[in-house]
Order: C-alpha cells, then structure tokens, then sequence
C-alpha cells in the first residue's frame, strides 16, 4: 500500500514536474556501467492455480549478466529438488539447455512447509518457505473515467480478504497490449477485512484488449521482498524520488560458502485468474 | 576549590571592567527613506578604534570614556554618516541612513562594512543585504533568496525541481529556515521553481554555516535568518512586479504617522501557465502573503506582529489534489530595560501541512506539524569590550504523521490516524562577546538544551529493544516484532535528552586588513525528517527523537583567514572546516516510509562526516562588482553493524551522502552600464549529485531487475549553467513618483541538458535495458515589470 502510495506519488511529482516547464524532456543517453561478476538466480515460484491439480511446475536457473545485454545466460546441469514437511521429495528435471527445471507429480498443500534445494558447481543453496491461500477473484469493474487524466479506462478486480489474519497479496496483469508484465505487492494493513481490488489504468488500453488479473497468495517475507525488487525494477530507478537502490538479497541461503549468495526467490502461492475483455 | 572561586573573580573582573567613567550611546538606526530599522549597521568611534553592530532591531550600544568622538555609521549600499559627539553623559542618538544608489554618480564608501568584519569573532556567516540580491539576475522574472545563497561557497542544493538546500555536505532537514524567528519547514514553492520568501517583504538575512551562535539550536547544520520589514511608518507606498509566471504586490503605511505601521505582501503564481497538459482541468499554482504590524508604544517599547501564509495547490482532473505550505504568526515586545540592556520576548507559532487526495484510489490524507515557541532574550552590552546574550526558550512540537481517510463509501479504505506525537524542547543560553586585547576577540558560548518526547501515545515494545533485527541467514535487516506495548498518557515522558553545546570562536587580527579566525561549535537536532528518497519531497514526514530515532550531535571546527584589498575594494575569505555528526538516520534497504506508524522498525543510527575548504573572493565597489566562490568538500555517512555479525548499512562503509559535491564553483557579477541599464549574471558549476548507477541485470517472474554496487559510487553528469538578466530603468522615473522598471532574464542561456536524474528502464516496446536523462530547464527567458509609488 505505501509503495503504491509512494509510486503513485513520485510519478505525480515527476508529471508535475516535467509538465512544468516547456523545454523538459527525456532523452535516452550512453551511460557506461561496470558489470559485476555473475551471480546465480533462482527464479522459483510455484503456482498453484485454483481448481487445478498444480503437479506441474517450473524454476529457472539463471546468472546476473551486463546490464545492457539483450540475452540471459541460462543455467544447465543443475539438481534441483522440493521437499515437504512429510518428507515427500519432487525433483525438478532440465529441459536440456533451457535452464528451465520442470516437475510433473508436484502436490501442493495450503500451509504446508516446503524446502527448495540447488546443486550448482558443488555448492547447495537451499530456501523454505510455505504455501500461502488466496481468495477467489469474485467480480470486475470498469469505468471510463480512470488515471491520472480522468479520461483512461480503469479496471478493477474485486476480491474479498480475510479479516481475521494479515494477508498479503502479489497482483499480477497481463494483457494484450503490453508486452511485459506488470506486478504489484499490497498488504490489507488499510483494508482489513474489506473487499480489496487490483486497479489497473492503461493510456494504451482499448475496447476489446484482453486483460488477465492474477492474485497470489504470499507470505510477509515474499512481500517484502517484492516490495523492494518492484521499487528497482521496471524503470522505477533513478527517479529524485526514488529510494537509495541496493541489490535485493531474498531467501535463497548457499550452505557451502555463505557469501556466494543467490538471487532470486523461493515461494509457493495459491493463484486465482480472471480474464477480462476491455469494454 | 579557593583557586577556581579566584578565575570567577577574576572572570567577573574582566567582564565588567575597571577604570574611566563611562557613558553610553545608544541608539536605532534606520533608513532615511521608509524608516525602517538596519540590521548590522557599523558604529565606529574613530578615536578609540572600537565599533559595534545594531542588533536584528536595529539597536546599538555602546559605552565609551566621556569625550567629544566622531561616529561613523556605515552599511553597504548606503551612505556613511560621519558625525562629532559629545558625550559627557549618557547619549541616546538615532541615526537615519540615505541609500547611496539614490544618489546620482560620485558615491563615496568611505569604508567598507567589511573592515570591521575582520575583527569580530563571527565566521563561516554569509550576510546578503536585500538591494544585493535584487541587482542578482532575476530567475523566472524573481529573484530569489534561496537561489541566491546558492551562490555561497558551501551551499548546494539538489538540484532542478528539487527542495531545499544543503550546507557543507548536510542533508536539508539539518538547516535551521527561520522567517522572523518563526520556523519555516519548507522553503520552496513548486519543488524549488521559487523560494516561498517574497523578497519585497524582507529586509535582510544571515546565514550561518558554522560558529553558530548559541541563542541558535534545534538544527545542525545551518541557520538561515530571515527578516520581514517592519513597514513604513511615515508615509503609504506601495510596490509589485507583474511577470509571466507570477505577479506580486505590497502595501505599507503608517496606521499611527511615526509610530504604527503596516506591511502586506502577496504573490501568486498564474493557475494554468504552468501546465502543458492540454486538459484544463488541471492546475498547480502558489500563493504566499506575508504581514508585519509595528508598533512603537514609547523609545523603550516596542511592538510587532508578523505573519506568514503560503500554499501550493497542485490538481489533476481533481482526482489528484495536493496542497501544502507554511504557516506562522510571531507576537513580539522589545523592551529596553536600560540603554545597556535590551530584551525581546516573543511568542511564535508555526506549522506545516501536507494534505493530498487521490479521489481514484479513494482516500485522503493529512499530515504536518505544529510548534509553539516561546522565547525571552536578552542582548547586555556591558562595556565596550564586552557583550553578553542569554535567553531561554520552550517549543512545544506537535506532530501529525498522518491521518488517512475514505473519500466515499465505496473506496474500500479504513479511516485510521496514525499515532500523533508530541514533544517539548525547552533551553537556555549564554553567549559572550569580548574584546581581549586590540587584536584579539572572542566569543564563547554554551546552550543547554533538554529535549521530552512525550505522551499521549502507546509505544512500542521490542525484544533486547531492537526494532530492526537482522537476518543472519539473508543478510538483511527486517523489522522486529513487537512484543508488546506500553501506554504513556498525556505529557507523560516516553524518552528524554539533554545536551550542553559549547559553542566558541575567535579572532586574531593581523594587521588592519587581515585577520585570521577559529571556531567550534556544538549543535544538537532532535527532530528528523523522514525520508529515502534522493532528494525530500513535501511528503516527507518530521519526527521527534526516541529511545530508537537518537538525537543528532554535531562537533564542527573551522578555521579562517579574511583578508581585504586595495582600500578594502576586494575582499578574500578562506575557510576550510570539518564536522562530525553522530546518530545521522539512515534507512534500511526498501524501507516503507509513507504512513509508517513504526518507523523504528526501518532506520538504524549511523553517523556522517564532511570536510571541506571553501574560497570568497569579491569585488566590492565599482560599475562591476560580484563575487566568485569556490568549494572543494566531501560528505559521507556511514552505519555500521550494531554486533559483529551484522553488515550493517551498505555493508557498514562510508559512502557519499546525497549532498557530496566535490567541486562548486559560482561566480555572480554585476554591471551597471549607466543609469538606464544595469546587467548581471550567475554562472554556475558543480559536481554531480552522487548516484548508484546498474552493475547488471537478471531475470525474474518476466521482467528485468538491475544489480547494484555499494550505494553512491557513480555521480550525474557535471552540472552548469548561465543566467542573466537586464534591468531597464526608463527615463522617465526621475521626475515623477510612480518609480517602473523592466527585468529582462534569461535562465539556462546556453540551454543544457542537465540531469536532474538518470534512470535505468526496460523499454517497453524493445525489451531492452536503457539509460534515461530527465533534464527539467532548457532555456527559460522571463521579463518582468516592477512598480513602486
């Protein structure tokens, strides 16, 4: 909710500012950058959809790389396992040469601990975390009269929270029209126990776009964690208002050589989807 | 035990004086043309080479032996008086100045304001007198009192579009904006375009970057002392400037002839000018008023009232609506107890509000903060070789971090007032000025301060008393969990502080033109400004120290050489300095401060360092004059772990804070070509402002994350620029009252690009990783009418 607020209000400050005068601009500029030595990123986020089975799942394995290159090193020949609290072992298996670790009899329980281990050039990294539940979407709402003009159409998703626990929630939009998805965390500190919604404006956004609102259930750890890799990522860096960015350190321990640490996050969320036609 | 009763004996001795009988002039001084009072006006008895300075009342006293003297009353820009008097029992004398520019050609200075300067025990002070910065180049068809000092060695800001100002590498929350004694907590309008000072309102400043006296506390970096005319209290005047952006007006008059008078001041900037946005919905603008009423009851009382309101107003569609801005009120009485002691008291009130609504999520929200401010002081000149200061005062601060409710029904949003906080910060002084020998002054200081944060609130309970723990297995630090809560009930203290702040400087004249100075000073700070960000924006929140939040402790020491030239013509002013400042906030990584009912939980104490050399070099007199100033300086902070096995903040190493700027160079001249033109330009240069830039990329649940270095090892791009601007004094004027003329300016001449920020975005339509330069300024030409009758 406070990085909402914070973003709403730094991009208020900013379309302040630059509508301020009449020469201010934006302009793609070189800047040169060092590169740090490459890191491993464990990119495991296990869904579970509502009203599937959720026995299939994937992680990735990746590296950091130079900041302006278009291409990602995947990771190959890694072992890849979850384990339950009842012992129950899910190994992950490579796609050869993808970095991608598909798990086929993955059997996800509501509440139920579950510990991530990698194997990568004989270090053994390892991440517990639980599965968290989620509310079901329950209705959507549009308007015309969206945004910070008035005049975008607005989306909302409505869904209702639990008032008798903290809940925190990932939201998720897909559409049509963008080519990246666009995330954000919120806590229901100011909502306890209210029917929330995930609002989505678009200046880009147009009758008949399809847009897909994911909600997912997690942790207050995973919240915080994506609450500051949010605040770096996707073009939020770099702006006046913007806080000291540092790289995000999540919940991967490497148990071979502590300071080799991982990027990246473990986590299980229950999911609900709703598609959208936009009116 | 006997020994120390024998130096306070003779302490007391030297204090007092033996010898001759003495009498004492005593007097005001003021401006021939408005009368009103000058502040740091030069009295200077030639024949017993001993002088003072008229007070912020524009007061002065002095006693000297009985004996016929010749008085010299000098103030830049205005004409000395040179006057016999003889003084064979007390003297109360007032004098009345004429500004020298009023007089055609063949001015004569016959001496320099800063000849005296050299052997009073004040440095690391700018004074810049307001007909200075009026002749400064008027930017966006103003000038401006915070662009100006920016013109200073050792103050920086942000730069473009962004709040407040920083000295010798301190963060902006650690100056000291006082608007009549009254505390100012933001000084810009449209986040930083303007200063919400009205120059036609004010009458003189002083900023103090270190030697700070001790009658000043609360902050610890910087006091920027501002006064507003008294108004005119002989005849109705009335003055304005209509510009492009925004026009002002002030009116001032006697209410009783020589005895009461008034002064109100508004500004306003044009609604809709601003925004390019073509719908029409839309606004930001800015409005400021400023009031003074004077009253003289009789030569030993007097009276003022000075008040100021400010607001800027931004809305989008309505549906975004911000509003904030300073509000203050001073009541004051001078008093003269006797021709040697004067005394002021004075009841203040200010505050700050910050409100925004964001009718599309649905909600509203308040916050600011109040003081109340009660302060006695008192200026005893006791001999001529020595003066005292003492006063006390008492704030009584109360804060509201933020009151969120819903808009409508349907918003989805509870009500909640996150917990208000209260504080009461009372202290007391003592400041003496002494005369040593003929070379030597000195001038030494202490201010005791206390500090109670106190209820009604509920606190925070944590384990060990640790808000923030640290993960051991991610290396992080994350908030605790309290473990539980204790209510404190109205005035019932939650934390108290107290600190002694010695304060102390001197100076050692050389010879008649040069003089060397040295100072110390302490300063404690227990309000901080909550904020992460590069730079504060109006949301930050102000918070008072506790258990958790300690109270900032700054030791500085600087040391100065003063040097004037050719009949005092040129003026060299070398300082460098150093501080050390503990328990400087800072925030864990990612940390939430927006509606932040436990901020405890996200900042650790660390501490910060600066150190700097800083060059003055002016041209006094002549048809070119200005100034040139150069500074070389770093500021760093750093918060190591609270154990061995925490990394602390940025892995525990300095880094730069946000206000390290290596180089700062600023050179200001002014021309004035006849009695139609006049000319002048500010060219300006600094160091980037200290940045962490990308060292790589990943991949994450579909979007791009960038990895970082250890924090502010990059710097924007160097920052420069050229203002000018022409001022034309039609012909006309002389004959006639109505007085009109016309400011030409130009901002940014050459129209650079600078960065006010770069930022690292995936494109959204490549894909690809891009660095983005946000300039805010090309080119702004302005032009400007001013009218006086």
């Amino acid at each position: 909710m406070a990085k909402k607020l914070l973003k709403i209000v730094s991009l208020f400050l900013i379309t302040c500012i630059t509508s301020f005068t009449f020469i201010s601009c934006e302009d793609v500029v070189d800047i040169d950058l060092s590169t740090a030595a490459p890191r491993l990123v464990i990119d495991a986020a296990i869904k579970w959809q509502k009203g599937t089975l959720g026995n299939e799942q994937t992680i990735k394995l990746s590296t950091t790389t130079d900041f302006y290159s278009t291409t990602i090193p995947t990771v190959s020949g890694a072992t890849v396992f979850i384990t339950d609290g009842n012992a129950m072992q899910f190994n992950f298996i490579e796609i050869p040469g993808t970095g991608e670790y598909v798990c086929t009899n993955f059997s996800p329980e509501i509440r139920q601990s579950y510990t991530l281990t990698v194997i990568y050039n004989s270090q053994i990294y390892t991440a517990t975390e639980a599965l968290i539940e989620v509310p079901i979407i329950d209705s959507v709402e549009q308007t015309e009269n969206g945004g910070f003009t008035g005049n975008e159409k607005e989306v909302k998703f409505f869904y209702q929270d639990n008032g008798l626990v903290s809940n925190f929630y990932l939201e998720e939009y897909n559409s049509s029209f963008t080519r990246l998805p666009e995330y954000d965390v919120i806590d229901d500190n100011f909502f306890q126990g209210n029917q929330m919604f995930g609002l989505y404006t678009n200046e880009d956004m147009k009758t008949n776009d399809t847009l897909q609102f994911t909600l997912h259930g997690i942790s207050e750890t995973y919240y915080n964690y994506m609450n500051i890799l949010l605040g770096i990522a996707g073009g939020n860096g770099g702006s006046p208002f913007q806080t000291p960015p540092a790289t995000v350190r999540g919940n991967i321990v490497n148990q071979t050589n502590f300071n080799n640490f991982a990027l990246g996050f473990f986590r299980l969320s229950e999911t609900d989807t709703m598609s959208y036609i936009v009116e | 035990m006997l020994q120390q009763k024998i130096y306070w004996c003779l302490f007391f001795i030297s204090l007092f004086g033996f010898g001759q009988e003495k009498v004492i002039l005593s007097g005001v001084v003021s401006d021939t043309k408005n009368n009103e009072t000058l502040i740091g006006v030069s009295v200077y008895i030639s024949e017993l080479n001993i002088g003072t300075y008229t007070n912020e009342y524009g007061f002065y006293s002095i006693s000297v032996p009985k004996g016929n003297y010749t008085v010299q009353v000098s103030y830049v820009g205005f004409k000395t008086i040179t006057e016999k008097i003889e003084s064979n029992q007390n003297v109360k004398k007032n004098f009345s100045l004429m500004e020298s520019n009023l007089e055609l050609k063949e001015v004569v200075i016959t001496k320099n304001i800063y000849r005296t300067n050299i052997k009073k025990p004040e440095m690391s002070v700018n004074k810049l007198s307001i007909n200075t910065i009026k002749q400064m180049p008027a930017i966006l068809g103003e000038t401006d009192v915070i662009k100006s000092i920016l013109t200073l060695p050792g103050v920086t800001n942000a730069g473009e579009g962004q709040s407040g100002f920083n000295i010798r590498g301190g963060s902006a929350d650690q100056n000291l904006v006082v608007l009549d004694e009254a505390t100012i907590y933001n000084t810009s309008h449209l986040f930083g375009f303007f200063s919400v000072f009205n120059t036609d309102a004010i009458k003189d400043l002083k900023l103090y970057k270190g030697g700070i006296p001790s009658r000043f506390g609360g902050r610890v970096a910087s006091v920027l002392e501002i006064y507003q005319k008294d108004g005119n209290n002989t005849n109705f005047h009335m003055n304005g400037g209509i510009g492009i952006i925004s026009s002002r007006l002030l009116v001032e008059g006697p209410i009783v002839k020589n005895k009461g008078s008034f002064l109100f001041a508004g500004r306003s900037s044009y609604a809709h000018l601003f925004l390019k946005l073509t719908d029409n919905k839309n606004s930001a603008y800015f409005y400021d008023l400023n009031t003074k009423l004077s009253y003289k009851i009789n030569d030993n009382n007097n009276l003022y009232a000075s008040g100021y309101f400010g607001r800027d107003v931004f809305s989008l569609n309505e549906s975004f609506v911000n509003t904030y801005g300073n509000s203050v009120l001073n009541l004051r009485w001078n008093h003269l107890f006797s021709n040697k002691l004067f005394s002021n008291l004075s009841l203040i009130y200010s505050d700050y509000y910050y409100g925004l609504t964001l009718d599309f999520i649905g909600f509203n929200w308040d916050s600011g903060i109040k003081n109340y401010n009660l302060k006695y002081d008192f200026k005893h000149y006791l001999s001529d070789k020595v003066k005292l200061f003492y006063g006390a005062n008492a704030i009584y601060h109360d804060f509201n971090p933020g009151k969120i409710e819903p808009t409508n029904a349907a918003s989805g949003i509870n009500q909640n007032q996150l917990a208000k906080k209260y504080a009461f910060e009372p202290s007391v002084y003592i400041d003496v000025e002494q005369q040593i020998t003929d070379k030597l002054a000195i001038n030494y200081g202490l201010r005791y301060s206390k500090f109670y944060r106190l209820g009604d609130e509920e606190i925070n309970l944590y384990a060990n008393n640790q808000a923030v723990v640290y993960n051991e297995d991610f290396q992080i630090y994350e908030k605790a969990t309290p473990i539980g809560t204790e209510y404190f009930g109205k005035n019932k203290t939650i934390a108290q502080f107290g600190n002694l702040e010695p304060r102390v400087s001197i100076a050692y004249t050389l010879n008649e033109s040069t003089s060397i100075k040295a100072s110390y000073n302490r300063m404690s700070q227990y309000l901080h400004l909550i904020s992460n960000t590069q730079s504060p924006t109006p949301l930050d929140i102000w918070t008072p120290s506790d258990a958790y939040l300690k109270p900032q402790i700054l030791d500085q020491v600087a040391l100065g050489y003063f040097k004037n030239f050719q009949n005092d013509d040129y003026t060299l002013e070398v300082e460098t300095f150093y501080k050390k400042l503990k328990n400087r906030l800072d925030y864990i990584d990612g940390a939430d401060l927006i509606a932040n009912d436990d901020i405890e939980q996200v900042v650790l104490n660390g501490e910060a360092r600066a150190y700097g050399l800083e060059i003055l070099a002016r041209k006094n007199n002549g048809k070119l004059n200005g100034w040139i100033s150069y500074t070389l300086s770093r500021s760093e902070q750093r918060t190591p772990g609270r154990t061995a096995v925490e990394t602390g903040i940025n892995n525990g190493e300095w880094y730069k804070t946000g206000g390290d700027k290596l180089h700062n160079i600023a050179v200001t001249s002014m021309y004035k070509l006849n009695e139609k033109w006049s000319f002048s330009s500010i060219f300006s240069l600094q160091s980037g402002q200290p940045v962490t830039y990308p060292n790589g990329q990943y991949q994450y649940q579909g979007i791009t994350v960038p990895t970082y270095s250890l924090r502010n090892e990059n710097r924007l791009p160097t920052y420069h620029r050229l203002d000018l601007s022409a001022t034309l004094i039609p012909k006309k004027n002389k004959n006639r009252n109505w007085y009109g003329e016309w400011v030409f300016g130009i901002y940014n001449v050459y129209s650079r690009k600078n960065a006010a920020s770069i930022s690292f975005r995936q494109n959204q339509d490549s894909g690809n990783n891009e660095a983005v330069r946000l300039s805010i300024f090309g080119i702004v030409p302005s032009v400007t009418y001013n009218f006086k009758f």
